[in-house]
Parts: C-alpha cells; structure tokens; sequence
C-alpha cells in the first residue's frame, strides 16, 4: 500500500512528514464498551464454528444409517408364511419344534372314529395316518412314507410330526432316516 | 498457526464458515485504525464510537457476500467511507458545527504531554494538533483522500474505496497536503 510509484508527484518529502506526524497522533483508542459490543454481536448473530456444525452434521448423518438399518433388520426378522420347508434349516429342527403350528399350519381336520382310534395308539394327527384298507379315491392321491410304526403322509408336515415323535421315543436312527427321506423328497 | 492467516483468509472463513473467531481475530486487529479514521473524519469520539460499531455490524451482515477481489482493509475502509458519507448527508450540519478542538482530542493531547520529556514533546504536540487542525478544515473529499493516504493507502486503492478516478484523487491529496501544510508551517513560524 506504500508503493512510492502511487503517490502525487512531488509529494513524497512533505507527505512523509505528513504521515510521521499522523502515525504519531494519538487519538481516543476503542473503547472496551464499543469492542465487547460488537464482539457479543458476533456471538449472537454468527453461527458455530465449521467443526461444531461437521459434528452435528454427523451425527445426523449416523441418525439416519442407523435408521435404515434397524427397519432393515425388522423387516428380515418378519415370520415367513410360506408353506415350503427350507432344506438349511431341517437338520437343525428339534423335536420340541416340531409341534403342531410352529412351522407349518396343521391342515383342515377331517375326523373319523378309526382315525381317531389310531392317533390316540401313535400320537399322529388324523390327517397324517395311512389310509385303511380299501381307501376310497380321496386317499389313493397320496404318498407316504413308511417307518417303523407303519405309514405317514408323506406331506413335510406329517414327516417332521413322525421323526419328532421318533425321538421323544428315542429312535434317532429311524429319525435320521425319515429325515432323509424328507430331503431326498424335498430334492425331486 | 493462527498468526499466519491473512486477512482476506480470516474474512473467507467468516464468509464461508461464519467463523465467529476469525471476525474477532479481524476486529481485534483493526478496530483501533477503523476508529481512528472515523475519528477524524466525524470529530467527534462518541460519533466515531457509534459508527465503528455500525460498519462492524454492516461488515457482518454483508460477510457471504464477500469477494476477495482486494484487500480486506481496503474492503473495510470502503464500507467505513460509504456509512460516514451516508451519515454525513443525514445529519451534515450537525457534524459541520462541531468544534475543530473538542474535548476527546484536547484529553488525549493533555495525556501525551504528561511524558518525561517535556520541550520536544511540547514541539511535537503542537505540530500534532495543528494537523489536526488542517485535517478539520479540509472539505470533505480532501480530508478522506489525504487521511486515506495517511493510512498508508495507495491512489488506486484510494480511487477504489472512494469511488473517484484516480487523477482526482491525486489533485485531491494534492491541495489537501498543500493546505495541511501551509498552515502548519505558518502556526510554527507565527508564535
């Protein structure tokens, strides 16, 4: 801002006196009332620092992901309602798990006083049992599986009802085999 | 480091950031020049007071609209010479009417001569108050653009801040020095 090259010309003598004498002078200095006003005006009219918004912002942004990830995961724990069994989770079903309801709806009940008489001796579900000798074209339909107490519906549902009922019994082997006749059927 | 940020860089960051400290970092640094021009161009400390404050407050209320296309000081100055200009053509008699002598200015001559030293200091203050002096009897264009100068300001930048073409600032500074000066130097041989 001195550059000699700027100032009038023949000035530079008399205009530096000039200046010496004005840098010299000595006028009333800001007062600390004028200075703590306009410092508080700039407290009160001028937003945080970059670094305290970066630090809500973040935080915002950490809001949402978090968001949108929690209604992620509740919609991948919703029940599934389809009927199918998934060969990943057979081998680790239980017993216990295997009551009438939990996987898979039990079907429509179609009672009769022999197929009551044989779900009492074998704890099946009337619509899982073999049909009696002579069954009628309702029945000639179905397949089934044999196992040691005789025939089941070979519906997943009737089969995981049998090997659950096969080791509360204590039969794991048959058990097995059930089982794997239930996957080679789920296979085809 | 701090102390490395220029002003232009301090002023982005208000205007960018609002970066509260960086605006009192730029108040601290050059209130006492901005108070210091308003001052003699107003004469008088209160009004002086009042409008360094108000160019403070424009400054903050216009800062995102900041371009660093010069210097912050010259930025500054230039929002300080439009608000006195806008001040002086509300009220222009009543800043005509004050005394060239007032009472702010006699106090702080009376402190600086307090000092040690009195015979060069008497000398010294007497040139000083004669400058004062000339400056008060200036019109209003001549005393802006020698204070201006004064400040250390080049006649570009002065044109700039002024609003003026640089030729007429430099006949202004021109007439104002020659005024200045003659009148100190005829006070001086005068007694």
């Amino acid at each position: 801002m001195n550059s000699d090259s700027t100032r009038p010309d023949g000035d530079n003598d008399e205009l530096a006196r000039l200046t010496k004498l004005y840098r010299g002078l000595e006028t009333p200095s800001p007062s600390k009332q004028l200075t703590a006003a306009i410092t508080n005006a700039v407290d009160q009219n001028i937003k945080p620092r970059k670094t305290l918004r970066w630090v809500s912002s973040l935080a915002l942004a950490a809001g949402v992901v978090l968001a949108v990830a929690l209604s992620v995961f509740i919609s991948k724990e919703q029940p599934k309602t389809d009927d199918t069994v998934s060969m990943r989770t057979l081998p680790n079903l239980q017993s216990r798990d295997l009551s009438v309801g939990s996987i898979y709806p039990a079907p429509a009940p179609e009672t009769t006083e022999r197929q009551s008489a044989q779900q009492e001796t074998t704890g099946l579900p009337e619509q899982c049992l073999s049909p009696p000798t002579g069954a009628g074209p309702a029945d000639s339909g179905k397949n089934y599986v044999s196992t040691p107490e005789g025939k089941v519906v070979a519906s997943p549902y009737c089969v995981l009802i049998e090997i659950g009922r096969l080791r509360d019994m204590g039969k794991n082997h048959e058990a097995a085999i059930l089982l794997a006749e239930l996957k080679a059927r789920e296979r085809r | 480091m701090q102390d490395a940020d220029t002003d232009e860089e301090l002023m982005l960051r208000v205007a960018r950031n609002k970066d509260g400290d960086a605006f009192k970092r730029l108040v601290h640094k050059h209130v006492a020049g901005l108070k210091k021009f308003l001052y003699f161009m107003c004469r008088n400390d209160a009004d002086a007071e009042d409008m360094t404050q108000e160019v403070w407050m424009k400054l903050m209320r216009s800062a995102s609209s900041y371009q660093p296309t010069a210097s912050f000081r010259t930025y500054l100055f230039q929002i300080a010479r439009n608000h006195f200009t806008d001040e002086y053509r509300k009220s222009h008699r009543q800043l005509e009417t004050v005394s060239l002598q007032d009472e702010s200015f006699s106090e702080s001559v009376q402190q600086m001569a307090s000092g040690d030293d009195p015979v060069p200091q008497a000398e010294n203050l007497q040139k000083m108050e004669l400058l004062h002096a000339g400056l008060q009897s200036l019109p209003v264009p001549q005393r802006e653009a020698l204070l201006l100068r004064l400040e250390g300001y080049s006649v570009p930048e002065i044109a700039q801040i002024t609003g003026r073409n640089e030729e007429a600032v430099k006949s202004q500074i021109r007439y104002a020095q020659e005024t200045v000066s003659t009148r100190i130097a005829r006070m001086m041989v005068t007694p």
